[in-house]
């Protein structure tokens, strides 16, 4: 062992961070401790209390410490219309783009039978419970365009025809500044079938 | 180092693995079942080729490696992906569901390919799914060597009757039940019309066959799915439409 063992736990705990491997790890903690004590002891700090306070919003499952989120307390969100995402990073990218001024619901994943990822894991039971107070109106669905992305949206499409919510699907197509012929087969297939009239 | 070039493969389960990286299992023409790890196709880099290791779509994959998990090293796109849509979206992921269950890596594989696009082709055409999967799931259990054989009594050796009644006796056959009428045989969940079996064997199921079509691929499904059902099925709960 060429470091201390509480440096080496160090190390190795940074690990579990996505991208991050051995070398980098080692890096970071070398770089806390050698730099920046204070820093390091305010991500001590941040991480512990982010990870005993923040739970799923009742509403719309994002990360919140509240029982219900920002967007969800909102009164000035439209309330008649709901976004379904699979991540909470999608929720991020479509708040940025400032188009939807409704709700969100956040599945925190797909539906992925062969993982044993069901309607139960994705909490549609909350979904449900939501569609039934009719107080949404229009249901987008946003979900990934993968199989199983597909899947989720015709399911969740299911259920809010069940409660007579009308269900959209985002479209899909050619990307903005985007050159046709780098454009790959499926998406062109998709765009070719969903084109509209020019006015 | 064992090294394939352009294997003519399909999808039919893939996950993440660390932050770049996916796993992938393929039903191959000439491999059978194969795991593959892609590596970096999770960045901006290789985002084309996470895009088209998609389900239902024909891809030519190379790899290499001697081992159980091979490493991929290309895959492009070989025809238009099966678009499914709805319920028959739904069936192609609970055929993905049964070919995980029932297909072993690298054992041999000859026909089930084949089985495989026919019921991509009958889930995109016909308006009734479920004539597709019990096809399948007959075709399939063939193709791994579990056939039912649908043509003979195991008995007595005579040749089916189609106005008689059979017992299933599971990994053996069908051998004569003296019932009377449809009626009696609901009272068993394993005795089945000779009418079936002979609409199976010769693929030729109609709309009266299906509901014990059902019942009966159920019973000879069972004992190669293992404990666990299959997941998929919860999916066709409350999808009725389309
Ligand atoms: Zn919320």
């Amino acid at each position: 062992m060429i470091f201390s063992p509480l440096l080496e736990q160090l190390i190795q705990s940074l690990t579990a961070l996505p991208g991050v491997g051995p070398k980098s790890a080692q890096r970071m903690a070398l770089h806390l401790l050698e730099r920046d004590k204070a820093g390091a002891m305010k991500i001590a700090a941040n991480l512990v209390s982010a990870v005993e306070n923040i739970q799923h919003c009742q509403q719309c499952r994002i990360f919140s410490e509240d029982s219900l989120c920002t967007i969800c307390k909102s009164e000035i969100r439209d309330r008649s219309i709901m976004c379904v995402v699979e991540n909470p990073a999608d929720l991020l990218a479509i708040e940025m783009s400032g188009t939807f001024r409704g709700l969100y619901f956040v599945l925190m994943g797909h539906l992925s039978p062969i993982d044993g990822i069901g309607p139960d894991e994705l909490g549609l039971e909350i979904l449900k419970s939501r569609l039934a107070t009719g107080e949404v109106v229009e249901l987008i669905l946003a979900t990934g365009t993968t199989v199983e992305g597909e899947a989720t949206a015709h399911y969740i499409a299911d259920l809010a025809l069940a409660h007579k919510v009308k269900a959209s699907r985002i479209a899909h197509g050619v990307p903005m500044g985007g050159e046709l012929e780098f454009v790959d087969s499926n998406t062109l297939h998709l765009a070719f079938s969903s084109r509209r009239t020019v006015d | 180092m064992n090294t394939v070039e352009g294997a003519e493969c399909y999808v039919i389960h893939s996950k993440p693995f660390r932050d770049t990286s996916v796993i992938v299992e393929f039903l191959s023409r000439d491999y059978g079942r194969v795991s593959v790890i892609f590596k970096g196709v999770k960045n901006a880099k290789g985002v084309a080729k996470s895009r088209i290791l998609q389900p239902f779509q024909p891809l030519l994959v190379s790899w290499s490696g001697a081992r159980e998990l091979k490493k991929g090293r290309d895959v492009e796109q070989s025809g238009v992906p099966y678009l499914l849509t709805g319920k028959r979206l739904f069936s192609g992921i609970y055929v993905n569901e049964l070919l995980m269950r029932l297909l072993y890596r690298d054992a041999p594989a000859e026909g089930i390919i084949e089985c495989y696009e026919n019921c991509l082709v009958s889930l995109k055409n016909i308006d009734n799914v479920e004539f597709a999967l019990r096809q399948f799931e007959f075709n399939l259990l063939d193709a791994v060597g579990y056939q039912l054989p649908c043509d003979t009594d195991i008995y007595t050796g005579e040749p089916i009757d189609i106005a008689s009644y059979y017992r299933y006796n599971p990994n053996q056959g069908f051998s004569h039940e003296p019932l009377l009428n449809t009626a009696q045989s609901k009272q068993s969940s394993l005795v089945f019309a000779g009418d079936l079996l002979q609409a199976l064997a010769i693929g030729d199921l109609q709309e009266r066959h299906l509901r014990d079509a059902k019942r009966l691929m159920r019973a000879a499904l069972a004992p190669h799915i293992g404990a666990k059902p299959l997941e998929s099925k919860k999916l066709f709960i409350g999808a009725s439409r389309r």
